[in-house]
């Protein structure tokens, strides 16, 4: 039962926010980069509805005054409007021809080059034949300040495949890694490409290549935050990929590092700090973390961040502060299925409070996991209440073998020495122990409990709930 | 192109058009007495168009010819011409007609003005003379009628009639005659002639029942024919009416389709006028003591048929100068060989006379050839006619060499001196055997072209330079070498063409090759240099190419007319090709390649442009191509073509350039210097991947592993040079073993 599954659960909009950034936004600045830019050069041009009207006009014009290059421009303009509007083929056809056109009387007009090239992008990233000989022409005539705006012509290439692939179920990422290197080649100043290679390293577990890689970006560019956040969320995907991220700070320290650097390059970006109050934790830096998530509620008071502070809070004990913030979160209308909410009430003891919470947790899942059938019967054990009602309804799934071994263990399915023998890292540890605990204050072998209760305190790994339940036992116990 | 196509004419060409060719007296004395054939001009007047916009009018062009049992004929001919604008009024003050004084005759009938206010005015006796044209190559008979109308103003009519008549004939027992149905005019200045709309054009043939007239088509001009006969005289009327103005331009097919035209004639084989050539040649093929010496002396070092020929051509190329001397002679009429070599000059049929005789004498079957030159177009050829303007040598396939068409007469054609002035053109094999016109062969657009061959070579401080070649073949062999043999200030003149390749640059050095050689292909090359191009330094140096420089050069694709303005079929021909490779050299080491925009490939139904580029150590290689294909482009097709024409003279050009780049001079300093240490390797494999060249930073990176196995960053820079070269796992493997050697990821 992590703590961290469960924030992974409730940040679920942060986490695989962030995870997808690379992934997700690229795709997004890739395909609408263009129509972007189409809709900031043509607001300008404040054309009526009657488009067919204004080229018809535009072209009149344009005939009699064949050598006016701002013209000509307009018309390009208003015939790419049409093609947005109408989907017409003839029309966008007709305003890249025009664009040429352009060209012709002003060479390397910057305007002209740059609608040209996201024309050309579009057809690249929608296949087109000989779009990309088109894109790549264009793209070496933009002076350099403006390439840097613009996506490569190989991105385009990479969208168009990627999505092939995605569609067609055949995977064939060489051929996508080679695109992005391609990339990296045409454009060796922008991030994009740099930072979507080391996603696709970072899925397929080659995280000292991705690192490698987002560095070699980092020598080139320097200040993108893009770059630093996908540095540091490599650093804390490698932590967690070795089991127990707590077995790896170092690479928590480096993952830190890079969001620091990351803060100043986009001030009110509160996904950042998000990231360093969870990291913080982790580290057992509590003040700090505390400090990164009033910063995250300055920047972004949702109840799902108001939530996590409260969460915070209630980790290093403060049930008072975490209790108020959780109505906080309430009245900001943090849905009652959060876990938050019995999570904290678990913390601090109030069981009641935890199982209608926990209750209307359980309704709102489709599949439960077995850190949610122990915490429903320490629940029900606690107050007194049954939730094996509603239990059955949902599938139970594992995600791991530890996780089978750990129901095992829960169902008597497993001697505490088998259990004992699964057990690989300190988080893992932790459960162990603070498991076992359970089942002798339950069995009331209270000295055992308190050595195991304080052994699963003793792992430190500070964002685990099997923490403040721990503490909450022993203290109980002690108090005897 | 027309420029090129240009032909020194060696037989004057004798009846062609002879309705402009007349003979005799400039005025005749009974100019009173004269019979008119045409209605009286009052009545003409009627028929003028008020309305219309044309310069000039022609009202009735008439000509009647009569042919006696002799095949002597005379012929009359009236023109009347309504005058509506002051250019036409300058082109119509002065009439030239021209003819062969040997052959015929010539007389001016009448000539008036009738001026707008009706009055009418006759040539004055001292306004008509009969003169030669100036032509200081040539010593010939033709000359013409020349007669100034006096006061010929906007509105005024003019008309004149002269009458000639053949004094001598040409072919015995045969008659030939060609007509053209409009009227054409020597514009003022010498600037080319007219041919106005017509309203009534007439043609009238009597001769004898007894004789056969042979005439080609005309119903494909809208002219009528109409046979009568009466007595023992028939007559063949041939009518015309409305015949539109015809608009001479720029790249016209050479087939003579775009003005109404009629070729008659007594006979229709054309073995009559080859038997005719050959009894006029024969008695001329004789020899003496000196050209038996010359034919010996080839003999004992030509041995094989192909040597013989060459060597025929050289001695003619050596010892004959090109001079046309035949006062008195009717243009046909050869000098004797022996007379020839002995002299030391002579025309194409002199000179023709000479090769074969030799050839003969040496064992080469070869026969004269008539020729109809490009100048004078592809007239329609299924009536016989003797409308030939030059003369060479046909050699047929034998013992081991190909057929061959000799002209010895040319100084800028290659041996054998077959140039564009007569490829695809019509000829006459002289001999007892031919029965028919043959057609000279053509060359493949590949065949004439011009190749350049450019490469920027030299960097001094902010200036360039760059070295040129130019190949050339076919035409602009021909051509060029004849602006290198003829122009004034050749060779300011060529630097001054050259340079149009690089308006910015100056053409330092100019050298020609084999401009007088005509076995081996004449060649331009020299230096051009660009002055203050380069910043110098850490400064970008930028290029461009584009197909268009030699377009501008070498093809005249930018004066086309406008659709609107096209009134002819446009012909490219022949067709030609223009050729590139040019090298365009980093300033050094420390700049990087960009290549901006390359140029387009195009493949239409008229040009052909390939174009690649290619990069190799240090320079980058640009090869164009493009064909112009032969090509006869009618009205219809006309826009397209116009539009297809402007796609490739807008096309992309290629245009790159070298940038200082940090890694690449880094990289050049260190692959410079030979290091092999492994820091060193380690640094050139990661300048090698911010440089992209991620197969050579495998091999460095692991040439740094192996000089150092311990070194943790030799481990990740080969970790980085795997992963970019796909080899993920092995990556991985480098990527611990750095870890595990302490490198820090």
């Amino acid at each position: 039962m992590y703590l961290h599954q469960r924030v992974a659960q409730n940040f679920s909009k942060h986490v695989p926010r962030l995870a997808l950034t690379a992934g997700l936004s690229l795709m997004l600045a890739m395909t609408s980069g263009c129509s972007q830019q189409l809709r900031t050069d043509t607001s300008a041009t404040q054309f009526d509805a009657s488009a067919a009207t204004e080229i018809a006009e535009l072209e009149a014009q344009s005939q009699q005054d064949p050598n006016n290059a701002e013209l000509l421009y307009k018309l390009s303009l208003a015939y790419i409007v049409d093609a947005e509007k109408t989907k017409s083929t003839a029309s966008r056809d007709a305003g890249i021809k025009n664009l040429h056109k352009v060209l012709k009387q002003v060479p390397g007009n910057t305007a002209t080059l740059k609608l040209l090239y996201n024309l050309y992008y579009e057809d690249v990233a929608a296949g087109k034949d000989k779009a990309f000989t088109k894109a790549a022409d264009i793209f070496n005539q933009l002076p350099a300040k403006t390439r840097s705006q613009v996506n490569a012509p190989s991105l385009g290439v990479f969208l168009n495949r990627y999505l092939a692939q995605q569609k067609s179920g055949e995977k064939n990422l060489p051929e996508l890694y080679q695109l992005l290197l391609n990339a990296i080649n045409e454009q060796p100043d922008s991030d994009k490409a740099y930072i979507q290679l080391a996603k696709m390293y970072r899925e397929e577990n080659y995280f000292p290549l991705a690192l490698a890689t987002l560095k070699l970006g980092e020598e080139q560019i320097t200040s993108s935050k893009g770059l630093y956040e996908a540095i540091a969320n490599t650093y804390e995907a490698r932590a967690q990929a070795n089991g127990c991220s707590y077995e790896k700070s170092s690479y928590l320290s480096d993952a830190i590092h890079y969001y620091q650097q990351a803060v100043p390059l986009a001030p009110k970006d509160a996904s950042i700090h998000f990231a360093l109050s969870r990291l913080y934790l982790d580290q057992n830096l509590f003040q700090l973390a505390l400090h990164e998530s009033s910063i995250l509620i300055e920047l972004d008071p949702s109840a799902e961040n108001i939530a996590f502070n409260a969460q915070n809070y209630s980790v290093i004990g403060n049930e008072q502060k975490a209790h108020t913030l959780l109505e906080q979160a309430k009245e900001k209308g943090l849905p009652g299925s959060d876990s938050a909410y019995h999570e904290i009430y678990m913390n601090s003891g109030d069981w009641m409070k935890a199982a209608v919470s926990f209750t209307e947790y359980l309704q709102a899942k489709k599949n439960i996991s077995v850190y949610d059938i122990i915490k429903a019967d320490i629940i029900s054990q606690q107050a007194d209440m049954d939730f094996l009602a509603s239990i059955p309804e949902k599938e139970l799934t594992f995600n791991s073998d530890w996780e089978m071994a750990v129901y095992a263990y829960w169902t008597d399915k497993m001697t505490r020495a088998q259990f004992e023998q699964q057990v690989k890292n300190r988080c893992e540890r932790t459960e162990y122990f603070f498991y076992s605990g359970y089942r002798d204050y339950r069995a009331g072998k209270i000295p055992a409990a308190k050595a195991n209760f304080s052994a699963a305190l003793e792992q430190n790994t500070y964002r685990f709930i099997e923490r403040p339940l721990a503490r909450h036992f022993l203290h109980g116990l002690d108090s005897q | 192109m027309s420029d090129f196509l240009v032909k020194k004419l060696c037989l004057r060409a004798l009846l062609a058009l002879s309705l402009m060719v007349s003979g005799g007296q400039a005025l005749a004395a009974d100019v009173q007495k004269a019979e008119r054939i045409a209605p009286p001009l009052k009545a003409l007047a009627r028929s003028i168009d008020s309305n219309s916009t044309s310069e000039a009018q022609v009202l009735l062009r008439k000509t009647q010819v009569h042919i006696d049992d002799k095949l002597m004929s005379h012929a009359t001919s009236y023109i009347a011409v309504y005058i509506n604008s002051d250019e036409a009024v300058r082109d119509y003050s002065q009439i030239s007609v021209t003819f062969n004084s040997f052959y015929e005759d010539i007389a001016l009938e009448f000539a008036n003005v009738r001026t707008p206010d009706g009055k009418m005015d006759s040539i004055k006796a001292d306004a008509t003379q009969i003169q030669s044209p100036t032509d200081e190559n040539f010593y010939h008979d033709r000359k013409e009628l020349l007669f100034s109308l006096p006061n010929v103003r906007k509105g005024s009519i003019i008309e004149f009639q002269y009458r000639y008549t053949d004094t001598k004939k040409m072919v015995p027992n045969q008659w030939f005659d060609s007509f053209s149905f409009h009227w054409w005019e020597d514009r003022a200045a010498g600037q080319g002639t007219r041919a106005d709309s017509i309203i009534t054009s007439e043609l009238q043939i009597t001769a004898p029942k007894s004789i056969a007239l042979v005439s080609t088509d005309t119903k494909k001009f809208n002219i009528s024919e109409k046979r009568s006969q009466k007595g023992d005289q028939q007559q063949i009327t041939w009518v015309g009416k409305n015949l539109p103005k015809i608009e001479l331009q720029s790249a016209m097919p050479r087939e003579h389709d775009y003005a109404p035209y009629l070729r008659v004639a007594t006979t229709a084989q054309w073995n009559d006028v080859a038997l005719w050539a050959n009894q006029l040649i024969t008695p001329h093929l004789v020899s003496d003591a000196k050209l038996n010496q010359l034919i010996a002396d080839i003999k004992k070092t030509a041995l094989t048929p192909d040597e013989k020929v060459k060597a025929v051509y050289r001695a003619i190329q050596d010892r004959v100068r090109y001079v046309f001397a035949h006062v008195g002679r009717g243009g046909y009429e050869p000098h004797d060989a022996a007379e020839v070599l002995k002299n030391g000059y002579g025309d194409c049929k002199d000179q023709t006379v000479l090769a074969v005789m030799l050839l003969r004498q040496l064992g080469i079957a070869a026969d004269p050839a008539l020729i109809v030159t490009r100048g004078r177009g592809i007239p329609d050829m299924t009536v016989p006619g003797v409308s030939f303007d030059h003369m060479i040598v046909h050699i047929p396939a034998q013992n081991g060499i190909e057929e061959m068409w000799m002209d010895t007469t040319g100084e800028t054609s290659l041996y054998p001196g077959f140039s564009v002035g007569i490829e695809g053109q019509p000829a006459l094999i002289v001999n007892a055997n031919t029965k028919q016109i043959s057609v000279l062969p053509t060359l493949a657009a590949s065949e004439h072209f011009a190749d350049l061959e450019l490469v920027f070579d030299k960097f001094d401080g902010r200036n360039a330079q760059a070295s040129f070649k130019l190949h050339f073949g076919g035409l602009y062999e021909q051509r060029l070498r004849s602006m290198w043999q003829y122009s004034h200030e050749r060779d300011k003149y060529f630097r001054e063409l050259i340079g149009q390749i690089y308006n910015s640059a100056d053409v330092i050095e100019l050298t020609a090759s084999n401009a007088d050689n005509l076995w081996q292909p004449f060649t331009i090359s020299g230096r051009f240099a660009f002055t203050n191009v380069w910043g110098g330094d850490k400064e970008p140096i930028n290029y461009a190419f584009s197909i268009t420089q030699l377009t501008n050069l070498f093809a005249d694709l930018r004066n086309l007319h406008k659709p609107q303005d096209r009134k002819q079929i446009y012909a490219t021909d022949p067709g030609y090709t223009l050729r590139s490779r040019i090298v365009f050299t980093s300033p050094d080491g420390d700049h990087q390649l960009h290549v901006k925009t390359q140029g387009e490939k195009i493949d239409n139904a008229y040009y052909s442009l390939n174009q690649s580029g290619k990069q190799e150590n240090n320079r980058y290689v640009v090869t164009q191509s493009l064909t112009v294909k032969t090509a006869k482009v009618g009205l219809n097709d006309y826009a397209d073509f116009y539009q297809k024409t402007n796609e490739l003279l807008e096309s992309s050009d290629w245009t790159l350039s070298y940038e200082y780049n940090k890694t690449a001079a880094e990289l050049a300093a260190l692959e410079k210097s030979g290091k092999s240490d492994a820091a060193s390797l380690i640094t050139l494999t990661l300048l090698h991947i911010k440089n992209g060249a991620y197969e050579k930073s495998l091999q460095t990176a692991q040439q740094a592993v192996k000089a150092a196995p311990k070194n943790a960053e030799a481990h990740y820079a080969l970790g980085l040079a795997q992963g970019y070269n796909q080899l993920l796992n092995e990556s991985d493997a480098s990527f611990k073993k750095a870890e595990a050697l302490g490198y820090k990821l």
